[in-house]
């Protein structure tokens, strides 16, 4: 560890712990205001807020369960299946597509009364309320990122590990307990961590399907305008709850070895195989909601109407988007595309200077950076925004800096925030797969740090980081919780207007925008995988 | 061009690494590394690449002190164990790579790269991807990417580990040409006895991050100064001498030994120090016979232990076949009385 490096990590690092440790700060402070501790004590007194905890954390295991229920099975039966295997594994992650805001107002349009399933399922006109709504909203909602880490880990298996166990005289089963699933525990514990922050800190669900039981991120919303102070509190509880589950299998250390170097070859489809069907069946669910927003897309108004599912289908919203006539819509998605692409941009840079350039510090320092940088994963987004506004309102952070409440700046930054985590995740993923000798063949080879960095490491860790940028530039084109709460009718971002749009009875376009999104991303993220392939 | 290398050490803190290791290798010099796993081989290549800071103890490349120095400034050439290939770089990028950090000229890369590649019998193969390259053919474009820099020292860690012996034999007689004609020190990592023998012209043997031998291949093996040399090279016979004078298998080796307290001693024996001999003293019953080209090895059971001989292919005489009785004799100015005889063996 040469001294510049170590001034590097000390600037970087206290820039991170300026922008997330301050509004944590920030929000301690004002739960502890007017009573102190005692607010604490207050608030476990009172019967709503425990249920509200118990409430939370039991939606948040079952979720976690029931994400990995479907995903780890869909990923094993979808691997290396050839072009029908990739297919199913798409259609499952394709909703991961979708920005969030568009997500809750498909689970509407799919789940409520009189809606998509209730047509689909003759003489199914449940009440899609309470506690088993909000899971299966959680459940679909989540098991594509589930999948896809899991996926991830499935492809950094080294073949050679796994044909070495068939040799051993391993049956396919043994093989899949022995070696396979071990080796993807600490993809399936990341997994599992991302799905239970995300959980706990989800609010749309809750708050829309939640009928009358009590989340620890309604009730945050519920006591935020009367009782700030408990607010505070509660959102203080929630965060120390996703931290120590953060810390909780944090723990478990990446073992890495030095892997074959050489690709598996796929293994043919076989198109009538039960494996696939089997798979299909798990994976169709999953993508219901995208099915929703394309029905709803195609309807006249974007509105369901009484008639059959298939009725009255046209391109009308289509045109009508294109026309960009009356509404916001179009502005706030090039407004939108701005911010992400700039926020994605910044976290991007930030994440790798952090994992890249801590790789050499000392174990302790590495592990404090990455619990810094998952903290934002542990503050639900309503949260961040409140303290977001409470730090910028007239200062930086530190006492410095200019306020920038009222700012696309401050936009941007929240949307940096959010996703740090995720960048991060990703360079690191990356960099646990390059072994330690890459680099520094390019050292010996004559090469710098910096050109080291940026024609061996970085091209090296790349497809990780793309489609971390890519989940991170989706998530902030979507954001809606702290946008809400930021933004202004100069600033607001595409979500927000669609929203709007939607509780106006004007969805039409909104959903005709969110499938050629969609659409875009995913041929956005082929092409890509297309191009890295063909190198 | 010299490498020296003075009393450089690196402990890690799990432990492990290099205590104190002394190494010197001038232009001409092939200087092999051997020792079991673990023993410290690699953490000796990286300190002189400068991959791992040492804790003390200095390293002079070519007269300049470059202990301090980063490795891209050293100008060597490392052959990493696992190839280290850059894998989103295809077999010219990864080859031009320590050329275009250099900035050469774009048509020099181009001529200098094919050069490398056809030396290393990867002619033409500048378009395709590491990850469809074999294990063989991998290790060869780290080679070719090491040595086209020109490079002021080589090192090699086991480099042709995963190579079927006509093309080890091949890039063995390349390596060995292109150390005469560049003539720059190379230190040369391998498991593998025939390629010791075949290049060093030093052999230097570790143990738990010390040198515990060096010196010519031939010496190193035949004469191992210690038993955990003799185990390790496996070349030589051990033999188990008690009393004084020390008798090994019944008879007296008519030799003056270091006394040692309780009369045991142990020696190292090359296999071809035993002599076919009617009159010898020591008989043995064959227990199975190796031809090995030009000379033939015989496992032989005297008693209880158990010896190698080696002899001409065309001495052996017929009949020396499993179960025939054989009379041979020691010649005793080859045997070696070795330090650390409290061993076990
Ligand atoms: N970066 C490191 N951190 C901690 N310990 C290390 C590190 N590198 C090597 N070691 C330890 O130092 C010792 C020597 O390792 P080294 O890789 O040099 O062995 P080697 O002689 O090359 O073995 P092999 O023949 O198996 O390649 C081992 O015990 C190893 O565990
Ligand atoms: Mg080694």
């Amino acid at each position: 560890m040469t001294k510049r490096k170590l001034w590097w990590l000390v600037i970087v690092s206290a820039l991170a712990a300026g922008l997330i440790l301050d509004p944590v700060v920030g929000l301690i402070r004002e739960s502890l205001h007017g009573g102190g501790l005692s607010n604490y004590g207050e608030w476990w007194q009172r019967t709503n807020s425990r249920a509200a905890l118990f409430g939370s954390l039991k939606l948040s295991i079952l979720t976690v369960l029931g994400t990995a229920v479907v995903a780890i099975p869909l990923s094993l039966l979808t691997h290396r299946q050839g072009r029908v295997g990739r297919g199913l594994q798409a259609l499952a992650m394709a909703p991961l597509f979708m920005p969030p805001v568009l997500g809750t107002v498909c689970f509407y349009f799919l789940c409520d009364r009189g809606g998509v399933l209730s047509r689909l399922i003759p003489g199914a006109d449940w009440d899609f309320r309470g506690f088993p709504a909000v899971l299966t909203v959680h459940i679909l909602s989540f098991a594509g990122q589930f999948l896809a880490l899991v996926q991830a880990g499935l492809e950094r298996i080294d073949p050679a590990r796994i044909e070495a166990a068939r040799t051993l005289g391993a049956g396919r089963v043994r093989c899949l307990l022995r070696v396979v699933l071990p080796e993807l525990r600490p993809s399936i514990v990341a997994a599992s961590i991302l799905v239970f922050l995300a959980s706990m800190a989800s609010f749309t669900a809750p708050f829309v399907f939640g009928g009358g039981e009590a989340y620890l991120t309604t009730a945050i919303y519920e006591s935020r305008e009367r009782e700030p102070a408990l607010a505070a509190a509660e959102a203080v509880i929630l965060a120390l709850c996703s931290l120590s589950a953060l810390g909780l299998f944090a723990r478990s250390p990446a073992r890495t070895l030095s892997t074959s170097g050489r690709r598996a070859l796929a293994e043919a489809s076989r198109l009538r195989s039960p494996r696939l069907w089997l798979a299909a069946l798990l994976a169709i669910p999953l993508a219901l909601p995208l099915f929703t927003l394309l029905v709803v897309a195609l309807k006249p108004g974007g509105r369901l109407g009484q008639k059959s599912l298939w009725a009255d289908l046209s391109f009308r919203n289509f045109a009508e988007l294109a026309s960009g006539s009356g509404s916001d819509l179009v502005p706030s998605l090039v407004r939108s595309s701005f911010y992400a692409l700039i926020a994605t941009g910044l976290a991007l840079v930030w994440a790798v200077l952090l994992v890249v350039v801590g790789r050499n510090a000392p174990a302790f320092w590495r592990r404090l950076q990455s619990a810094l940088a998952m903290i934002p994963l542990a503050i639900p987004g309503t949260v961040l925004g409140l303290s977001l506004i409470t730090t910028f309102d007239v200062r930086g952070p530190y006492l410095i800096g200019p306020g920038l409440l009222g700012t696309s700046s401050l936009l941007v930054l929240a949307y940096v925030v959010r996703h740090l985590p995720l960048m991060v995740q990703a360079a690191e993923a990356g960099m646990a797969k390059l072994s330690d000798s890459v680099p520094e063949a390019a050292r010996t080879l004559g090469a710098g740090p910096l050109r080291t960095l940026l024609r061996v490491t970085l091209p090296a860790i790349r497809p990780m980081l793309q489609s971390g940028a890519v989940l991170a530039f989706l998530g902030a084109f979507g954001e809606f919780v702290a946008s809400i709460l930021i933004a202004t009718p100069l600033t607001k971002p595409a979500s927000i207007v669609i929203y709007e749009d939607f509780r106006a009875g004007l969805f039409g376009p909104a959903a005709a925008a969110g499938v050629l999104f969609v659409g875009v991303a995913v041929l956005l993220t082929f092409a890509m995988r297309w191009v890295s392939r063909g190198r | 061009m010299t490498l020296e290398v003075a009393e450089i050490s690196r402990r890690f803190r799990e432990g492990g690494g290099v205590l104190g290791v002394s190494l010197h290798a001038s232009a001409g010099d092939l200087v092999v590394l051997v020792g079991p796993s673990g023993c410290g081989k690699t953490t000796l290549l990286r300190l002189i690449a400068g991959l791992v800071p040492p804790d003390s103890g200095r390293i002079r490349l070519a007269g300049q002190d470059v202990t301090h120095l980063p490795p891209e400034r050293r100008h060597l050439g490392f052959v990493f164990q696992n190839y280290a290939l850059f894998a989103h770089l295809d077999v010219f990028g990864n080859v031009s790579f320590g050329l275009k950090a250099r900035h050469w000229a774009r048509d020099r890369i181009v001529a200098k790269v094919a050069e490398a590649l056809t030396l290393v019998g990867l002619g033409g193969a500048e378009r395709r991807l590491p990850a469809d390259l074999s294990g063989g053919e991998q290790q060869r474009v780290a080679l070719a990417r090491a040595i086209v820099t020109e490079p002021r020292v080589l090192l090699l860690d086991e480099p042709f580990s995963n190579l079927d012996p006509s093309l080890r034999r091949t890039l063995r007689a390349h390596l060995k040409s292109i150390q005469r004609t560049v003539g720059i020190p190379m230190v040369h990592v391998t498991h593998d006895r025939e390629e010791a023998l075949a290049l060093a012209t030093r052999v230097v043997v570790m143990d738990r991050g010390n040198v515990v031998q060096e010196g010519p291949p031939r010496e190193v093996f035949e004469s191992p100064g210690s038993a955990f040399v003799a185990r390790f090279l496996g070349a030589a016979n051990l033999l188990r001498a008690k009393g004084r004078p020390p008798h090994w298998a019944g008879h007296p080796l008519r030799v003056e030994p270091g006394s040692s307290p309780d009369g045991q001693s142990l020696f190292s024996l090359p296999p071809e120090a035993l002599r076919l001999s009617a009159s010898g003293p020591w008989t043995g019953r064959v227990i199975d016979v190796h031809y090995l080209g030009a000379d033939t090895e015989v496992e032989i059971q005297v008693g209880e232990e158990r010896v190698r001989a080696r002899w001409p292919s065309q001495d052996c005489v017929l009949g020396l076949e499993p179960d025939a009785t054989l009379h041979f004799d020691i010649d005793t100015a080859r045997l070696v009385l070795l330090r650390d005889q409290d061993l076990p063996v």
